[in-house]
């Protein structure tokens, strides 16, 4: 979680996060690559510090990795000091767990073992809160029994302004045609924002573009197409042999159409697979 | 897509779905579908309009507000007094602008059609390595395509239009019944026709004279009325096997009703004279003997009918030869005259 911004671009999430903490309820933070979890997530730890709440920061790892994690903010134990075996180390970190108001804190939760995913799933029944950060996690263990928070694109007004503030660290001048034609690249995407500008800056111009904020158009298309063959009912109804004919080789236009475009190859719709 | 590929894209469009050639109307419709990309001011309207281009793109990212299906519907509403101009004028306009931004759906970027309900972008067709890049060297092979398309339109709408065309291909008697009703009030309508009689084969270029449904008519052969039908028309003199419809010279047309009261038809007849006319009605006759030749191999446009103490002639695009046989007689009734002059 380090990020250079200084604003938080989603206010309402990060006070929604931080009432529910506050009112003793756990919550998982999900969303697409790049979508700004770990900003939110950092902006919400800053003000549940100021509230008072104690943070317990874990980066994803191993049950022992998080074990031992948890032991040194806890200040169970000194970094020099030999630590116990693992279950005894569980059972130390339970106990105080139990008696603290404390909050683990975990962005990335995704990439946690089933192992970990389980023990967490123990604590979160025994009370303990969460604030965990994810990408599209699977709905299963600790993932389904959280509440969840599914983070929207940006506001393209937010995405202008990162790319502005990214133009400046990069000290390059933007005009706001070259704002807004980036702006296309990025579909609400805050880390794509930052990208496009890095991208603007070396002279790049891909033809990929990674973000997620699509609309299928194909299938309007062939739907406009199938209407008109209705020309052929009409034709067929009024008794006019010409277009009957005519409105049955546009319906075979259709049909065509139709087999062609769905007979092209499809691109990944996910970002990050 | 460039401003040009946008132009081209837009009058060819608006020839196709009007079924219009006129340069203000396909102007106004290449004109309109610059307007979306006023939302740059890159773009070739956007340096026009700088001002409000600047405007726009400070507020908006390109292919937003001005490419979505709510700013057609201003549009839609905004271009209503066109249509007092002419509909083919507003739906041009309407045209126009869709297409403007529309085909900006096949580009890698593609259009966020629902704004502002949806910032996501429209594309077709899924897959961007199969989408257009804009400016790339591929807009050259649509350019072409689309000028293809508009010459295409061009020249459909010179010979009268896709379907006319269409059903001049098939060659058959609804094809030249359509011609008919579409252009008989200006122009003298012929067909290019063969087909069996029950005499033997019929060909040649004729005259069509009126339309009796939707697939039969009549044409004139050597002073007398052939009905005309397709294959299957059993009470047809000529069954088609093919007839084309062919617009002629120009003409002009005028229908009046003439009421006869008890007055001789020959005055009626005096009035015509040296006029091209065609005569539908009926008329009440003395009942005295009327010879008038009838034959059931051609169309009889007067059909006798005897009454206890009159006759009734029934007309159908008698001309002034058919009603000679009636000169001596006085009549009362109704008639409707249709004049062709050249």
């Amino acid at each position: 979680m380090n990020f250079k911004t200084n604003s938080c671009y989603r206010e309402k999430e990060k006070n929604l996060i931080v009432e529910t903490l506050l009112g003793g309820h756990s919550i998982l933070v999900v969303g697409k690559a790049g979508i700004g979890i770990s900003a939110l997530m950092k902006f919400a730890c800053e003000e549940l510090e100021r509230k008072g709440l104690m943070l317990l920061k874990v980066a994803p790892g191993s049950i022992k990795q998080i074990l031992v994690f948890l032991a040194f903010q806890l200040a169970l134990y000194a970094e020099d000091d030999k630590l116990p075996t693992s279950p005894r180390l569980q059972k130390e970190v339970v106990e105080v767990l139990k008696y603290g108001n404390f909050v683990i804190v975990i962005d990335e939760a995704n990439r946690l073992s089933i192992a970990v995913r389980s023990w967490l799933e123990e604590l979160h029944e025994n009370g303990q809160l969460f604030l965990l950060g994810a990408k599209p996690a699977l709905a299963r263990d600790i993932f389904l029994k959280l509440p969840r928070m599914e983070l929207k694109p940006l506001n393209y007004e937010f995405i202008r302004k990162i790319i502005s503030e990214t133009a400046e660290e990069l000290q390059i001048e933007l005009t706001p045609a070259d704002v807004a034609t980036l702006q296309e690249r990025c579909g609400g995407n805050p880390m794509l924002a930052r990208r496009v500008v890095r991208e603007y800056q070396i002279g790049l111009k891909p033809n990929a573009l990674d973000h997620t904020e699509w609309i299928n158009g194909t299938p309007f298309l062939i739907a406009a197409l199938i209407c008109l063959t209705a020309i052929r009912f009409i034709g067929r109804g009024i008794g006019d042999t010409n277009l009957y004919i005519f409105g049955g080789m546009l319906a075979v236009v259709a049909s065509l159409v139709r087999l062609f475009m769905f007979s092209l190859p499809k691109g990944s719709k996910k970002l990050g697979e | 897509m460039t401003a040009k590929n946008h132009f081209l894209f837009s009058i060819a469009a608006a020839s196709l779905t009007l079924g219009t050639i006129d340069p203000f109307v396909l102007l106004l419709a290449g004109a309109m579908s610059l307007l979306p990309d006023i939302d740059s001011s890159k773009s070739v309207i956007g340096k026009t309009f700088f001002p409000l281009s600047r405007l726009i793109e400070r507020h908006f990212p390109h292919r937003t507000l001005t490419h979505s299906f709510f700013m057609t519907t201003i549009i839609a509403i905004g271009a209503i007094p066109l249509a007092f101009e002419g509909t083919d004028f507003y739906f041009a306009a309407l045209i126009g602008f869709f297409c403007g931004w529309f085909l900006d759906v096949f580009t890698k970027a593609g259009v966020s059609a629902f704004y502002p309900m949806s910032m996501a972008r429209l594309v077709i067709p899924a897959n961007p390595a199969l989408r257009l890049s804009t400016g790339s060297k591929n807009e050259w092979f649509f350019s072409v395509i689309f000028l293809a398309l508009f010459v295409i339109s061009f020249q459909l709408h010179s010979s009268g239009g896709v379907m006319q065309i269409f059903t001049s291909l098939l060659a058959q008697p609804t094809g030249v019944a359509e011609l008919y009703l579409a252009h008989s009030n200006k122009n003298r309508i012929y067909v290019n026709l063969s087909g069996q009689t029950s005499a033997g084969q019929i060909s040649g270029k004729y005259e069509v004279v009126s339309l009796l449904s939707n697939n039969t008519f009549l044409i004139r052969r050597d002073n007398s009325l052939l009905l005309v039908g397709d294959s299957g028309c059993l009470h047809c003199h000529v069954r088609s096997d093919s007839a084309k419809g062919e617009i002629g010279e120009a003409i002009y047309v005028s229908t009046q009703e003439v009421r006869l009261n008890e007055q001789p038809i020959s005055k009626f007849l005096d009035y015509f004279s040296g006029r091209e006319i065609q005569v539908s009605g009926e008329l009440v006759l003395p009942n005295e003997e009327i010879n008038i030749p009838n034959s059931q191999m051609k169309f009889n446009p007067i059909a006798l009918t005897t009454n206890l103490d009159s006759k009734s002639a029934r007309l159908q695009n008698a001309s002034l030869e058919d009603l000679l046989p009636l000169s001596k007689l006085t009549a009362t009734g109704n008639l409707i005259v249709k004049t062709i002059t050249q």
